[in-house]
């Protein structure tokens, strides 16, 4: 089965700052998430895919086609769910008429049909019974599941998120990542974030950028096996640590080359990010 | 494509149409109409009583126009599949329905103040015996079609201001268009005054009270123009379509829309020239 991304050498420069740097990667469905510091090249590479953005060199395919061709770009469009990291909603606009404002740029010209796919959306993010308010009488979190509600429209096959959980309650980030995994059962999603709890939770595959370039490209819990050993508890922070902080209940958790006699526990995603972060797992790195 | 285009009008008429700022503006004429004087009526009705609704309209629309840059919205418009120039095109299409609205307002406040005479007529209703001129069907239709010319103003405006310094720009020709009507209007017309959206061409010449021995008269009105208000018509509608020409060409220049902006450039050029061609002449009361 083709891929429905794929890039070869990918590569994104600002003037004389290169963003990203030879970018290579197929995704199928499933979620894939991206994890990596501010700068690392996330968003970039995530607008790439969303369309809003050429990239500088290399050669990209999106659900079949080149964006660089206007003409193909359309097509990829159409098929597309984009939740770009600024949400730029227009605030007075109701929810119900900023999705079908962007239903209608979606090409869903059938006014009822759109209509009835507004709400359908709408009622898939929980905001069915606010969908009359203006955007600016919104919190953050339902602003959020409106940015998300127009992306879910027409069922996209290729669902780009950028930051999608931003803001989310843990209420709203648990339904959220039951909607994205119910999505993506049968379709791509794309999704950058800080958060690596959102990856552990949701991700079928993580790809860890770094300084505009893939440091590691494998599951979330081969991620997590990186730190394997590498995690411990003390009462007392150990100076040989690459990070540690003290948990709730009064001890230091610890990341890094423990000492002989450490008290060892389960690594998360986290710790084999952080790992990756400090050069410690460098030679494990994909 | 089309269809987005006019379901996206839809929407954006509707909110220019629900803007309460529109409405204090229509109710502001009513109030107009309401209060003048026989003598003024018939300035309202034929399109003057539009000025402020529309410029109201011109900087709703512009600031509508601007939306997507104002709440950085654009990284995800430029994402979907039909562009900024079905959003540019919607506007417009909201800027004929707001004339829709301004036309059946227009309608009431005729129903209000029905002139007596009809439709296009005259009618002695002054104790000195002073004609006064009604509108004709015409003349009734240029106000919400100059709001339509001044609305669509606006999203141009709106479309190639780089920066809100620019802002001005967007109130200057619409107070210049207010100013220059209350300036000129009771002086006979001349070639340049086609080109104003309100130059509805009501007045040349001197009005017919304005006889030797009546009183100061102010105004110079000889009454009503009966063939160019059709030109007039025309004339802003070929503007309407040129300005929302000259807003697509901000985002799209290929040959379909530089030869839709060429005919419609000719067709304003046309239609204001042949204005001050076939207009009537005025003929002073008791000349000859």
């Amino acid at each position: 089965m083709d891929p429905i991304v794929s890039t070869r050498g990918l590569a994104k420069d600002y003037g004389r700052s290169p963003a990203l740097r030879s970018i290579d990667l197929e995704l199928g469905p499933g979620i894939t998430g991206f994890l990596g510091p501010n700068g690392a090249g996330k968003t970039t590479l995530l607008r790439i895919l969303a369309t809003a953005l050429e990239p500088s060199a290399g050669s990209v395919r999106i659900l079949g086609h080149d964006p660089t061709d206007p003409r193909a770009r359309i097509e990829i469009r159409r098929r597309l769910g984009y939740v770009p990291q600024e949400l730029g909603l227009y605030a007075t606009f109701s929810a119900f008429d900023f999705v079908d404002y962007v239903a209608i740029l979606k090409e869903h010209v059938d006014r009822r049909a759109r209509h009835d796919e507004v709400r359908r959306v709408l009622d898939e993010v929980d905001l069915g019974d606010v969908r009359s308010k203006a955007i600016r009488k919104l919190s953050g979190g339902m602003r959020r599941r409106v940015a998300l509600a127009q992306a879910l429209l027409g069922d996209p096959p290729l669902l780009v998120l950028d930051e999608p959980t931003v803001g989310l309650d843990p209420e709203q980030r648990v339904r959220f990542r039951q909607l994205v995994s119910r999505h993506a059962e049968r379709r791509c999603v794309v999704l950058s974030t800080h958060v690596t709890e959102d990856v552990e939770a949701l991700c079928d595959r993580v790809v860890v950028l770094h300084d505009g370039a893939v440091v590691f490209d494998a599951t979330p819990a081969e991620l997590a096996a990186l730190a394997a050993g590498r995690v411990w508890v003390a009462d007392l922070a150990d100076d040989g640590a690459h990070v540690s902080w003290r948990t709730g209940e009064g001890r230091y958790r610890m990341v890094g080359e423990p000492p002989p006699d450490a008290d060892l526990i389960a690594p998360t995603v986290q710790d084999g990010y952080l790992l990756l972060g400090g050069g410690i797992a460098e030679g494990s790195a994909a | 494509m089309i269809a987005a285009e006019v379901q996206l009008g839809r929407l954006e008429g509707g909110r220019v149409a629900r803007n309460p700022l529109v409405w204090l503006a229509l109710a502001l004429t009513a109030l107009w109409v309401h209060v003048a004087e026989p003598v003024d009526l018939y300035h309202l009705l034929a399109g003057y009583g539009m000025v402020l609704p529309a410029f109201v309209t011109m900087v709703v629309l512009g600031l509508a126009t601007r939306r997507s840059r104002r709440t950085g919205a654009e990284e995800l418009l430029d994402t979907l599949p039909a562009g900024p120039v079905v959003r540019t095109v919607a506007l417009g299409t909201a800027a004929c329905t707001t004339g829709i609205v301004a036309l059946t307002v227009t309608v009431a406040l005729l129903a209000y103040r029905w002139p007596s005479a009809g439709l296009g007529t005259t009618d002695d209703t002054l104790p000195s015996g002073i004609d006064l001129p009604s509108p004709n069907l015409a003349q009734l239709l240029q106000g919400p079609m100059a709001l339509v010319v001044v609305g669509v103003l606006g999203v141009a405006l709106a479309s190639w201001m780089p920066t809100w310094v620019f802002a001005p720009a967007l109130v200057l020709p619409a107070m210049a268009q207010i100013l220059w009507f209350g300036i000129w209007n009771g002086e006979e017309l001349g070639a340049a005054s086609w080109w104003w959206p309100w130059s509805t061409g009501w007045v040349h010449g001197e009005w017919v009270g304005c006889v030797d021995g009546a009183p100061t008269c102010s105004l110079q009105v000889s009454g009503f123009d009966g063939v160019t208000p059709w030109w007039h018509l025309g004339y802003l509608v070929a503007l309407a379509v040129l300005l929302l020409m000259i807003a697509v060409l901000r985002h799209r220049r290929d040959r379909t829309t530089w030869n839709a902006f060429g005919l419609s450039v000719a067709a304003v050029v046309a239609l204001a020239a042949a204005q001050a061609v076939v207009y009537e002449r005025f003929v002073p009361v008791g000349a000859g």
